[in-house]
């Protein structure tokens, strides 16, 4: 009998119900999101997995009440079935920013085919995507992905949230930052960043504003500034550390010196001199950035809600705005580069 | 050779349920509950003498228990994977499988579970390993804002769905006892580590929109762009603890004539299908879960404590 059970079970279950050939995916690299004569305009960008294919990638398009809606109704009459497990990238035009996102969460989240970590970016011009022309092996959604990746790590000054990181903040009841996206001139131009509040485009912020969330969230590795002299900031930490009735914002890490600016040595205490310049700066910066947070009226920096983690009796709606921070800078130069002093100081022979 | 049973069945019932649970009422204060719960397990399995070994009450908890891990076992495998697959293939799989099992000898058993028990470990400790560097301290917070009903409400889940698999399916003897206890308090450990993972990971926050946590943080395995999407590989000790306890759950209702052996396992097959083809009466045993156990630890201790 036994012998009979495994007989049939080698010939019953072979096979898989959810077996899917190659050929017959369309690859999903990008969602692109419009909303036009009370419907939403959904564009997909599907990657060309065949050799001989000219573009990496081309669109597939269709209308509908709502996102999901709209996908159906590009796959309805057809013989492909859509595979998101590469999903890199969502766009979604200003008008649906505006009009607010928070009903494709519960689609995105409830279906396990969708990543959840792709990219999300708002853009004033969707048709200069839809027109950008891809060389073979090209994909919209993967050069995205990469170039947000560098520009995060390396530049810091732009900012915009993964799928993961707005359902963070949507279940905090987070403000968060969005960043913009466009094609100029036949190169993608990540510009621009937004404040999403009550999961809506609320207002249009500083580059400076991504920089700090940059910090805060621990992905940047390197950015540059510049007072009178210009720095690498490098190897660095902000920290922030909660008090009942105060919020230490602590920074520390590295200097690379770029370029020196009107000094001829760079002595011992010229070197501590430029230290403490920065530092002092740096500081500055810093609470001006929790000023415009303040003057905005958006606790941007989500700081009332990392109090209420540490003091939750004591948290109250206006905690962030009202609590007294405290900005202590303490990076040091590390590496001042090529030249011993400055290059006027040694030109002049000292 | 140690008996490894008992490390497979304090475990099965977290997934899908115990974790869910336990973090919807205890939140962030999900470790006291848990920690509260294994050292009033260890007290109580240090003091039972024995279980009920009568036939019928064996019966009807090892069918339950079978029952139980069948359906989570098919609920989350046409959940997560395989969608357009048919409830009734999806369940005739494991519990062919739980059957075949449970036919073989003692010895061979015993020797099986040894090794997959040195495979749970092995895998455990490397989805640990991949995980720490997602794990973000913060999520664990307020660590100290206790809610002393959930913690409460915690610790009854975490104790009836550790404790009543381990001694409806396990006889205790005076002889097996130390290796019962070391293999709960194992099997505890594991379910703390997993729960402070799925926390510390996705946030507790996401840990209660989940229905099934422990599968999420599997999702979160990347190591670097080309080591993604190995959540069907590190899940594989979440289905080996369940078709252990579909295995031992028949083999403990003990129908070994020759016809009515396959009757039970023919039986199982049609309650979790119907079951699991309904999200009415899932959505029930998620929600009577914890009172359905207490019942099933009743009827395995009362008659002779």
């Amino acid at each position: 009998m036994k012998k009979l059970v495994l007989v049939l079970l080698v010939f019953l279950m072979t096979g898989c119900y959810d077996y899917n050939e190659l050929n017959d995916l369309d690859i999903i690299s990008t969602i692109i999101v419009d909303y036009e004569d009370d419907k939403y305009v959904v564009n997909l960008e599907v990657l060309n997995t065949s050799e001989s294919a000219e573009k990496g990638s081309h669109y597939v398009n269709g209308t509908g009440e709502s996102l999901e809606d709209a996908i159906n109704n590009i796959y309805y009459d057809s013989n492909y079935i859509p595979f998101y497990g590469h999903l890199s990238v969502f766009v979604m035009s200003d008008t649906v920013a505006k009009m607010g996102m928070s009903e494709f969460y519960d689609y995105f989240l409830r279906d396990t085919d969708f990543r959840k970590d792709f990219y999300v970016f708002v853009s004033e011009d969707i048709e200069s995507i839809l027109d950008y022309e891809l060389d073979r092996d090209e994909s919209f959604g993967e050069k995205a992905k990469v170039l947000v990746n560098t520009m995060i790590q390396q530049n810091g000054k732009y900012r915009t949230c993964n799928f993961r990181e707005i359902v963070y903040h949507y279940l905090r009841d987070n403000p968060y930052l969005m960043g913009g996206i466009y094609v100029d001139d036949e190169n993608i131009k990540l510009s621009k960043n937004y404040i999403f509040q009550d999961n809506k485009l609320s207002f249009e912020v500083e580059k400076d504003v991504s920089l700090f969330m940059n910090m805060l969230s621990g992905k940047n590795e390197i950015f540059q500034l510049k007072n009178k002299n210009t720095y690498f900031i490098h190897e660095y930490k902000l920290k922030n550390e909660f008090e009942k009735n105060k919020i230490k914002v602590k920074l520390s890490g590295s200097l690379r010196l770029t370029n020196i600016r009107g000094a001829d040595e760079l002595s011992i205490s010229d070197m501590r001199k430029i230290e403490k310049e920065f530092n002092s700066f740096m500081e500055d910066y810093l609470k001006q950035l929790i000023d415009y947070s303040k003057k905005k009226n958006s606790d941007i920096f989500f700081y009332n809600y990392l109090y209420s983690l540490k003091y939750p009796d004591n948290s109250e709606k206006d905690t962030w705005k009202n609590i007294e921070y405290e900005i202590k800078s303490d990076l040091k130069v590390q590496e001042k580069g090529m030249l011993l002093e400055g290059l006027e100081g040694g030109k002049n022979g000292k | 050779m140690e008996n490894r049973q008992s490390f497979f069945n304090g475990r099965t019932l977290f997934w899908g349920f115990g974790v869910s649970l336990i973090l919807n009422v205890s939140n962030t204060n999900f470790w006291i509950s848990e920690i509260i719960g294994t050292i009033l397990g260890i007290i109580i399995l240090s003091f039972v003498k024995n279980t009920n070994t009568s036939r019928i009450p064996k019966a009807i908890t090892g069918f339950l228990m079978a029952f139980m891990a069948g359906s989570i076992l098919v609920n989350m495998g046409g959940t997560l994977y395989l969608k357009s697959t048919p409830t009734l293939v999806l369940t005739l799989v494991p519990i062919a499988g739980g059957f075949i099992i449970s036919r073989s000898k003692d010895k061979s058993l015993k020797k099986t579970l040894s090794l997959l028990f040195c495979y749970s470990v092995f895998m455990s400790l490397l989805v640990m390993v991949f995980l720490l560097k997602e794990v973000k301290p913060a999520n664990l917070m307020p660590i100290f804002h206790y809610d002393f009903k959930g913690i409460i409400y915690g610790v009854l889940i975490y104790l009836v769905a550790g404790i009543t698999p381990i001694l409806s399916m396990n006889q205790i003897t005076k002889e097996n006892r130390k290796d019962i206890i070391i293999n709960y308090i194992m099997s505890s450990i594991s379910i703390i580590v997993i729960s402070l993972l799925i926390v510390a990971v996705l946030g507790n926050k996401e840990a209660l929109i989940y229905r099934y946590p422990e599968y999420a943080v599997l999702k979160r395995i990347k190591v670097s762009e080309f080591f993604t999407n190995v959540d069907n590989i590190v899940c594989v000790p979440i289905v080996v603890d369940l078709l252990v306890t579909i295995a031992i759950g028949i083999r403990n209702v003990g129908a070994n004539g020759k016809i009515s052996k396959y009757i039970v396992p023919i039986l199982l097959v049609f309650c979790v299908t119907v079951a699991c083809s309904s999200s009415v009466i899932m959505t029930f045993v998620y929600s009577y879960f914890p009172i359905l156990l207490i019942s099933l630890l009743i009827l395995t201790l009362i008659p002779k404590i």
